[in-house]
C-alpha cells in the first residue's frame, strides 16, 4: 500500500495515448463478461449455432461435441486479468477418419466496419487455450467471400494446462472480395481438424483461396475425451500482444446486441415454455374477440440489419401469443414494421378473448454474420 | 509475421490497466458529466439513499447533512482536466460525539463483473478532495459478503483546499464471499466518521466489515463542516494516470444500467413536478374501468430486473394522469417486470374516455 498525496499529477504526457476506444475487436472474448444470451450448455450442436455470443461453431463430419461455459480461466498471475469463465468444447462422438471435406473449428465473425480497425495493416491475436491433447493446431482468417486466407499453426505444448498464443498477421491485401460495411469483414476460426479440401501447406501469408489449416493440423476430434478450452481472445492493431482489454459487461452486451437480442432476462435461456413472463412482449386486451391487437419492441441499440426473429411463448410450448389471463396459447405473432431499431408484434386474437386479458410473448432477435 | 508461443505476457508490466475501453471502473466519478438524475439536492437525505448517479449515502449518527452538486472542483492545472462541478456534503446538525456503533459514509458499490478489471490484483484509487476539517480521513474496500475490508487512511492538510489523494491497495484475497457477476463486487467508501465497531488497522485485507481507523477524524462534528470529493477514479495497476474523461452519452448509458426515469434528465424525479415531457403516454381506447397502459423499454439492458416506483407528473400521487381531462386516472401498476422493459398498467377510472390522452412517469432502480 502506497498513498501520494500529490496535488500535481506527473503522469499526463506519459499516458495521454493509450486512452482510446476499444482496441480488441473480438467481441466477448472474455468468457467471463460475454452474455451468453443462447445459454451456456450447448448439446451436440449443428454447423453455424451460435454458442457464446458472437462466437459459433462450425463442423462438417461425425464429430459431435457439446459447448459450455466452463468455470476455468488463466489465473490473473498468468494472464495479467482476473477472469472466471472459458468456452469448453468437450467432444463426445469422435471421428478418427477425416475425410476431404470435414472440418471442426469454432469462429467468430467480424463485422466490415469493425474490420476497419486492422484491415490493410498487421494485427495480432492472442488468446488462451487449455487442451488435453498436444500436438499442432491451426487459425485462419478469411473475407467475406472466402477467396482470401491466412492460416497460422500453433502448438499446444502441455496437456491441461494454460497457455497464451500470439500470432501476428500481415496486411490483408486489397485483392479479393473484401466487405468493409455491415457484412463480414473477417471470419477468424480456431480448428480442431480439417480435412484435404481446407488445408494448405503454404503458412503466414495471404493466398487466394478458402483454407482452414495447414498439413500439420491434428485432428482433435479423434477422441471422445478430448477437451478443449479457449479464453481472453483478442484481436488488435500491430505487432505486439497488448494485455487483454477488460471492457464492462455492460458494453459488451451492448456490442453483442446489435447481433442478437432476446426479450428474456438475461439470464433466461430463450425457449418455449420457459416459465418466465419478465420482460416479455405485453399488452391489455382493448377489443374484444378476435381482433387485431400487439405491441411494439425497442431493441436496446440499432442491429445490424433487420433482424431475423423469432416468438416464444411463454407458459406453453408454442410459438404463439400466451393469454396469461385465460391461460390459453392463441395465435401466432405476425410482425409489422420489422426494422433494425424495432418491431411491431400483432395478434389476431381469439374469440374468447375479453376486455382485459393479459396476453404476452417472448422474442429472440438474430442479425448474425 | 512471427509466431510468438509463450506461456508468459511479457507486456504485462509496460501496459497495466491502460488499454481498455474504461480505464476507471467507479462510474461517474467527475460531478461535471455525472448525469445526477435523481437530482442535484439532497436536504437531510436518509441512509441508503442515492445522490449523484451511483453514489450513496450510509449513516448511523444523530448528524445530519446536505449532498449538493456543488459549483466547485480542481482547476484544469491541477488536474489535468477541466471541470466544474464536486460532490459537497454539507453538515447541517453536528455529532460531536460518536458511539460505537455510529459511522457516516459515501459510497460507490460496484458490481462484480466491472470489478473483475481489478479483482486480486493490485489497484489505485485517485480523487480529489477538499474539506474544512483537515486530519486523517479514511476510504475503505469491501466485498458483497462484508466479510473482507481493506482500508486506508489519508490526510487532508490544508483546510478549503483542493488536494489530490492517491491509494494503492494490494490484491484483492480469493478467501471471503466475494460476488463476480452481477451482485456487489467491490464497496468503496469515503468515511466522514467512524466508531469504534468499525475500525480495524490500515493498510492491509482483514477479515470483517471496517470503514476506518482509530485515526479517523470525527467530520461531523461542526455543522461548518463541509467534506467534497471531485474526479474519483479507481483503476488496475500500481499508478495513478490522469482522470479519464468520457463521452456523456457513455456515462449515461453507464448510469441508466442501474437507474433509469422517464423524466428529462433535468428534471428530478417526484410526483406533481408539473411535465409530462417524456412520460409514459397512451390514448384510452376503451371509456370507463378497463386495465389499459403501455410498454416501457428501458434505454438499456439492467442490472437486474429493476424496481419501477410511479409519479403523477400533476398530481402529488402515484396514479396516471388523464391529460384531455385535466383529472387523475386510475391507480398505476406493472406487469411482466424485466431488465429490459416494463409494462407499466393503468386500472382507469369512471370519467376516463376513449382516445383520452394518458400519461404517467417512472423510475427503474437496479442500483446495488
Amino acid at each position: 500500500m502506497a498513498i501520494n498525496d500529490s496535488i500535481n499529477n506527473a503522469f499526463a504526457g506519459d499516458y495521454n495515448a493509450p486512452n482510446k476506444s476499444s482496441k480488441n475487436i473480438i467481441m466477448g472474448g472474455d468468457f467471463t463478461t460475454n452474455p451468453w444470451q443462447r445459454g451456456t450448455s450447448f448439446v451436440s450442436p449443428v454447423i453455424n449455432t451460435n454458442v457464446a455470443d458472437r462466437f459459433a461453431w462450425a463442423v462438417n463430419g461425425t464429430a459431435v461435441v457439446t459447448i459450455t461455459k466452463n468455470a476455468d480461466s488463466p489465473t490473473a498471475a498468468q494472464s495479467g486479468v482476473f477472469s472466471t469463465s472459458c468456452l469448453q468444447i468437450a467432444v463426445t462422438t469422435a471421428d478418427t477418419v477425416i475425410a476431404a471435406t470435414d472440418f471442426s473449428f469454432l469462429r467468430q465473425r467480424i463485422e466490415g466496419y469493425d474490420f476497419c480497425n486492422i484491415a490493410q495493416r498487421n494485427f495480432t491475436l492472442s488468446f488462451w487455450v487449455n487442451f488435453n491433447k498436444t500436438g499442432i493446431y491451426c487459425i485462419n482468417v478469411r473475407n467475406s467471400a472466402g477467396d482470401r486466407s491466412f492460416v497460422s499453426e500453433f502448438t499446444v505444448n502441455s496437456i491441461n494446462t494454460w497457455e497464451k498464443k500470439t500470432i501476428n498477421i500481415s496486411p490483408s491485401p486489397t485483392a479479393g472480395t473484401w466487405n468493409y460495411t455491415n457484412g463480414i469483414g473477417l471470419e477468424v476460426d480456431f480448428v480442431l481438424m480439417a480435412g484435404s479440401t481446407f488445408s494448405t501447406a503454404t503458412l503466414n501469408v495471404w493466398q487466394t483461396g478458402n483454407f482452414f489449416a495447414s498439413t500439420n493440423q491434428v485432428n482433435g476430434v479423434d477422441s471422445n475425451t478430448n477437451i478443449f478450452k479457449f479464453a481472453l481472445i483478442q484481436i488488435e492493431a500491430g505487432d505486439k500482444a497488448t494485455p487483454f482489454e477488460q471492457i464492462s459487461a455492460e458494453n459488451v452486451l451492448l456490442n453483442c446486441q446489435r447481433y442478437y437480442f432476446k426479450t428474456f432476462p438475461q439470464a433466461t435461456v430463450p425457449a418455449q415454455n420457459s416459465g418466465v413472463v419478465l420482460g416479455a412482449c405485453t399488452y391489455i386486451v382493448q377489443l374484444a374477440g378476435a381482433t387485431n391487437n400487439g405491441q411494439k419492441i425497442r431493441y436496446p441499440v440499432r442491429m445490424r440489419t433487420a433482424p431475423t426473429t423469432a416468438g416464444f411463448s411463454p407458459l406453453s410450448a408454442s410459438a404463439n401469443w400466451y393469454n396469461i389471463t385465460r391461460a390459453a396459447t392463441t395465435s401466432v405473432a405476425t410482425t409489422i414494421n420489422a426494422t433494425d431499431r424495432g418491431i411491431y408484434l400483432s395478434n389476431a386474437q381469439n374469440a374468447a378473448d375479453v376486455l382485459g386479458n393479459v396476453y404476452a410473448i417472448h422474442l429472440t432477435a438474430t442479425a448474425e454474420l | 509475421m512471427s509466431i510468438n508461443n509463450s506461456l508468459n505476457n511479457t507486456f504485462i508490466t509496460d501496459y497495466n490497466g491502460l488499454n481498455k475501453l474504461s480505464k476507471n471502473i467507479i462510474i461517474g466519478g467527475n460531478f461535471t458529466t455525472n448525469p445526477w438524475q435523481r437530482g442535484v439536492s439532497f436536504v437531510t437525505p436518509l441512509t441508503g439513499a442515492y445522490t449523484a448517479d451511483r453514489f450513496k449515502v450510509d449513516y448511523v449518527t444523530t448528524a445530519t447533512t446536505t449532498i449538493t452538486q456543488a459549483a466547485d472542483s480542481p482547476t484544469e492545472t491541477q488536474a489535468f482536466i477541466f471541470s466544474t462541478q464536486a460532490l459537497s456534503t454539507a453538515i447541517t446538525a453536528a455529532d460531536a460525539a460518536i458511539a460505537a456503533g455510529d459511522f457516516y459514509i459515501i459510497s460507490q458499490a460496484i458490481e462484480g463483473y466491472n470489478f473483475t478489471n481489478i479483482a486480486q490484483r493490485a489497484f489505485t484509487l485517485s480523487f480529489w478532495v477538499k474539506s474544512v476539517k483537515t486530519g486523517i480521513y479514511c476510504v475503505s474496500f469491501r466485498n458483497s459478503g462484508s466479510d473482507r475490508s481493506y482500508v486506508a487512511e489519508y490526510t487532508i492538510n490544508t483546510t478549503n483546499t483542493w488536494e489530490k489523494k492517491t491509494i494503492t491497495v494490494t490484491a484483492s484475497p480469493s478467501a471471503g464471499t466475494w460476488d463476480y457477476t452481477t451482485g456487489v463486487g467491490l464497496s468503496v467508501s469515503f468515511a466522514l466518521a467512524c466508531g469504534a465497531t468499525f475500525q480495524t488497522t490500515a493498510n492491509a485485507w482483514q477479515t470483517g466489515n471496517f470503514y476506518g481507523t482509530a485515526n479517523q477524524v470525527n467530520g461531523l462534528d461542526s455543522n461548518t463542516n463541509v467534506f467534497i470529493l471531485a474526479l474519483i477514479q479507481i483503476e488496475s495497476g500500481e499508478v495513478a494516470t490522469p482522470f479519464e474523461q468520457r463521452m456523456e452519452a457513455e456515462i449515461i448509458k453507464d448510469c441508466q444500467r442501474y437507474f433509469q426515469k422517464t423524466f428529462p434528465m433535468t428534471t428530478a424525479p417526484a410526483q406533481a413536478s408539473g411535465t409530462q415531457l417524456g412520460a409514459i403516454q397512451y390514448r384510452a381506447i376503451l371509456t370507463g374501468i378497463f386495465a389499459n397502459g403501455q410498454t416501457w423499454d428501458f434505454a438499456s439492458i439492467m442490472r437486474v430486473a429493476p424496481t419501477i416506483t410511479y409519479f403523477n407528473p400533476i398530481s402529488a400521487n402515484t396514479n396516471w394522469y388523464n391529460v384531455t381531462l385535466a383529472a387523475d386516472s386510475g391507480a398505476s401498476s406493472s406487469l411482466n417486470i424485466g431488465d429490459r422493459a416494463a409494462f407499466a398498467s393503468n386500472a382507469q377510472v369512471v370519467g376516463d374516455t376513449a382516445t383520452n390522452n394518458i400519461t404517467i412517469h417512472a423510475t427503474a432502480s437496479a442500483e446495488l
